[in-house]
C-alpha cells in the first residue's frame, strides 16, 4: 500500500470549518451568508473528488500528523473506505445546501445563520470521520459531530425541539463515554492505534479484555448507528427541519455509526479476532433484529419523517450485518450500501421536506392525490422506496445482492431470510403511500403545485444518481470497484469468490 | 469527583453550580496524583493548567453576567446569547473543555487521566471519570440550553461586555483550544523536569 503525503485530507476537514467562520461574520448578509456555503461545499467536493484516482489505484493520501504527545497523533489520510464515506457526504452537502435554502426561504426560518454555521461544522466532522487514520483522531471528530448536530436538532426552539436535543445528547454523549474507554484500553494495548486493514488487536490481550473493549466500543458507535435497544433518539430527532433530517440522519450522523463499525470490526479487530471471540454471531444476529424489528415500527407510523426514521434504523443494521458476516461479498455489500442508502434516503426525505413546504403537514393519510400534483416529487418518492426494497436496477440491489451472497458465504441462510423479509416490508409500509398519492381521488382540485425548483432539484438529482448507480455501480466514483476494493484489503482475499459478484 | 458534581447539580446560582464543579474537577487531579503512573500524572498536570484557564473563562463570563444584571441565578442567563454573544460562545467553550469534549483541553488531561486509569487497573476511577464527565454534561448543557434555545424575552438587546472584561476572556477560551491542539511543546519540558523517571 503505498502511501502518497499531500494536506488535502486536513483542508477537505478545514474548508469547511474556515467556512462556518465566516458564515457567522457575515449574519446580516443572506445572500454572502449562503455562497460561503455553497463555496466550501463545491471546494470539498472537488478536494474529495481529486484524490480518487490515488486511492483507486490503491494509494493511501495521508496529511502530515499533529502530534500531541509521543505516540498521540491527530492524523487524516484518506483510504478506500473513508473516501466512498467522503465523497458521499460531500457531494450530497452541496444539494442539501440547495435545498436547505429552497426549505428555510419557503419556510421563513429563523436562525439561519446558526443553521449554515452548525451545517458547516458538521461537514467537517464528517469528513474527518472518513479521513481518521487512528482512532484518538476517529474520536475527536466523533464527538465535534455530536456537539455540532444538537442545535440543528433542537433548532425549532420548541419544547418537543429542546427535548429531543436533550434526548439525543444523553444518548450519543453516553455512547461516547462508552467509546472513550474502549479507545483508551485500546491505545494502551497498540500504541497510535492506527487503523489497518484486517485489524491490530488480535494477540494482544486475554480474550476477555478484548470482548469487553469490543462491547464498549460496538455500544459506543452503535449509538449513532442507531442499532436497536440504542436507537430511541432518532425517531425523535425528525423533529429537526427536513434538511438536518435528510443530510445528518440519513447520511452524516448514522453513517458515521455505521462507519465506525465497519472501522471496529475491520480495521481495529479484524475478521478473524470477531470470529474468536464469537462476535460476529452477536453483532450479526443484533443487526438482524434490528433490521425487522426497525420494518415493523416503520410500518405502524402514521407521521412521514418518523415512518423514514424507523427505515433508517432498519437499513443503517444492513451495513452492520455485512460488516458482521465479514465475507468479502457481504463487506463490500455493506460499504456500497453506505452510498446507496445514502443516496435513496436523502431523496425520500427531500420529497418529505417538499411535502412540508406544499402541505405543512407530514401526515400519511393525508398524502391521498397528491402525486399527481407534485408528479416530480412523487416520482423521486416511487424510485426511491423501490431502491430500498431492493429492486433491481436501483442501488439497493447492488447492495443487497451482495449482502445476500454474503450471508450464503458465511453459510448463514437465515440472514438472506431476513433480507428477503425485509425488502417485503419495505414494499408494505412504503407502496401505500405511493399507490395512495398517484392514485387515490384527491381532497383538492388536481392541479400542477410542484414545489420550487430548488427543492425538486436536488431530490430529483439523487434519484438519477441512485439509478444511474444501479444501472452502472462504477459509474462517476467507481463506488463498486473502491467497495471491494475495502473488502479484499480488509480480509485479505485473492478476490470475488463467486461468479457475477465481481468488479 | 462525584459527589462535587451532583452538588452542582442541585444549584440554581451558576457561580456556586461553577464552585461546587471546582470540588469535583479538584478530585480529578488527586485521583491523577494517587495512580501515580506517568500518564495519570501527565494527566493530573494537564488538568491544573486546563482547570485553571477553564474555570477562569467561566468564572470572567459569569461575573460578566451578574454585573450587567445583577442577578447570576439559572434564569439570568436566559437568552443570553442575545445579549453578549461573544461571552457566551467562550462560555460554551470552556463549558464543554470542563465536560472533557475534544478538541479543548480538558478533553486531553481526560484523556491521560482515564489512560493511567485503565493502566492501573483502576475500573472505579474509570466510572468516576465517565460519570462525573456526564454529569457534567447535563449542567452546562442545561446553562447551553437557557442561554440559546429557550424562549426569551425579545426585547433583548445586544449588550456585550466591554472590552477590558472582553479581552482576558476571549484569550482564555482561545488558549483551551490551543492548548488542547499543541499541549505536547508546553508539557513535556515541564514533566521531563518535574518528574524526570516516569518517562
Amino acid at each position: 500500500m503505498r502511501t502518497v503525503l499531500a494536506q488535502r485530507p486536513l483542508l477537505a476537514v478545514l474548508v469547511s470549518l474556515v467556512a462556518a467562520g465566516l458564515i457567522l461574520l457575515s449574519h446580516r448578509r443572506p445572500r454572502l451568508r449562503e455562497s460561503w456555503t455553497f463555496l466550501a461545499a463545491a471546494l470539498k467536493f472537488l478536494l474529495v473528488l481529486s484524490m480518487l484516482p490515488a486511492v483507486q489505484r490503491g494509494e493511501v493520501v495521508a496529511s502530515a500528523p499533529l502530534v500531541l504527545y509521543p505516540g498521540l497523533a491527530l492524523h487524516l489520510r484518506a483510504d478506500a473506505l473513508g473516501t466512498v464515506f467522503a465523497l458521499l457526504a460531500s457531494a450530497l452537502w452541496l444539494l442539501t445546501s440547495l435545498y436547505s435554502v429552497g426549505y428555510l426561504r419557503a419556510g421563513h426560518a429563523r436562525h439561519q445563520t446558526g443553521y449554515f454555521a452548525c451545517f458547516a461544522v458538521c461537514l467537517a466532522a464528517t469528513m474527518g470521520i472518513a479521513f481518521a487514520a487512528n482512532l484518538l483522531t476517529f474520536f475527536v471528530f466523533y464527538e465535534l459531530l455530536t456537539l455540532a448536530t444538537y442545535p440543528l436538532v433542537a433548532h425549532e426552539r420548541t419544547a418537543e425541539a429542546l427535548a429531543a436535543g436533550r434526548r439525543y445528547l444523553a444518548y450519543t454523549l453516553g455512547g461516547g463515554q462508552l467509546l472513550l474507554v474502549a479507545v483508551v484500553g485500546i491505545t494502551l494495548l497498540a500504541p497510535g492505534a492506527e487503523f489497518q486493514p484486517g485489524g491490530f488487536l488480535a494477540g494482544r490481550a486475554p480474550r476477555g479484555v478484548l470482548a469487553l473493549l469490543l462491547g464498549l466500543a460496538l455500544a459506543g458507535v452503535g449509538v449513532k448507528a442507531a442499532l436497536m435497544p440504542l436507537h430511541g433518539w432518532l425517531p425523535a430527532a425528525m423533529v429537526a427541519p427536513t434538511p438536518v433530517s435528510a443530510l445528518l440522519h440519513a447520511v452524516a450522523v448514522v453513517k458515521a455509526g455505521v462507519f465506525g463499525c465497519l472501522r471496529l470490526a475491520h480495521y481495529v479487530f479484524g475478521a478473524s479476532l470477531l470470529r474468536e471471540l464469537h462476535a460476529d454471531v452477536w453483532l450479526a444476529g443484533a443487526a438482524a433484529l434490528t433490521i425487522l424489528l426497525g420494518s415493523l415500527r416503520a410500518l405502524g407510523e402514521s407521521n412521514l419523517k418518523r415512518r423514514l426514521a424507523y427505515s433508517t434504523v432498519s437499513q443503517l443494521s444492513y451495513i452492520v450485518l455485512g460488516a458482521a458476516l465479514s465475507t468479502p461479498a457481504a463487506l463490500a455489500g455493506a460499504v456500497f450500501h453506505i452510498a446507496a442508502h445514502g443516496l435513496l434516503k436523502i431523496t425520500l426525505f427531500f420529497c418529505a421536506g417538499a411535502v412540508y413546504v406544499r402541505t405543512h403537514q407530514l401526515d400519511i393519510a393525508q398524502l391521498a392525490g397528491l402525486g399527481r400534483q407534485m408528479p416530480i416529487t412523487f416520482g423521486a418518492f416511487a424510485l426511491g422506496a423501490l431502491g430500498l426494497a431492493g429492486t433491481p436496477l436501483l442501488a439497493g440491489f447492488v447492495s443487497k445482492w451482495n449482502l445476500g451472497l454474503g450471508a450464503l458465504q458465511a453459510g448463514h441462510a437465515v440472514f438472506l431470510g431476513v433480507l428477503v423479509a425485509s425488502g417485503l416490508l419495505n414494499f408494505a409500509y412504503f407502496f401505500p403511500i405511493v399507490y395512495s398519492a398517484f392514485f387515490s381521488p384527491a381532497p383538492a382540485p388536481g392541479r400542477w403545485r410542484e414545489v420550487s425548483p430548488a427543492l425538486w432539484l436536488p431530490l430529483a438529482t439523487t434519484a438519477l444518481l441512485a439509478v444511474v448507480l444501479g444501472l452502472f455501480p462504477n459509474a462517476g466514483g467507481a463506488l463498486y470497484r473502491l467497495s471491494w476494493q475495502v473488502a479484499e484489503r480488509a480480509l485479505s482475499t485473492a478476490g470475488p469468490l463467486l461468479a457475477g459478484g465481481g468488479p | 469527583m462525584v459527589a462535587g458534581s451532583l452538588l452542582a447539580l442541585a444549584q440554581r446560582d451558576v457561580r456556586r453550580m461553577l464552585a461546587y464543579s471546582s470540588v469535583g474537577q479538584m478530585g480529578y487531579i488527586v485521583l491523577g496524583l494517587s495512580l501515580g503512573n506517568a500518564a495519570a500524572l501527565t494527566g493530573a498536570l494537564l488538568h491544573v493548567f486546563a482547570h485553571a484557564v477553564m474555570k477562569g473563562c467561566l468564572f470572567l463570563v459569569a461575573g460578566g453576567v451578574q454585573w450587567r444584571s445583577g442577578d447570576c441565578r439559572l434564569e439570568a442567563f436566559l437568552g443570553l446569547s442575545r445579549r453578549l454573544p461573544l461571552s457566551t460562545a467562550a462560555f460554551v467553550v470552556a463549558a464543554l473543555s470542563m465536560v472533557g469534549l475534544p478538541p479543548t483541553a480538558g478533553f486531553f488531561s481526560k484523556w491521560y487521566l482515564l489512560l493511567g486509569a485503565v493502566q492501573a487497573r483502576a475500573w472505579p476511577a474509570v466510572g468516576a471519570l465517565v460519570l462525573s464527565s456526564l454529569l457534567g454534561a447535563v449542567y452546562f448543557f442545561r446553562l447551553v440550553e437557557y442561554a440559546y434555545l429557550r424562549p426569551a424575552p425579545e426585547t433583548l438587546q445586544r449588550r456585550e461586555l466591554p472590552v477590558p472584561m472582553l479581552a482576558p476572556i476571549a484569550v482564555l477560551a482561545a488558549s483551551l483550544l490551543l492548548l488542547g491542539l499543541l499541549h505536547q511543546s508546553a508539557l513535556v519540558p515541564l514533566i521531563q523536569r518535574a518528574l524526570p523517571e516516569v518517562l
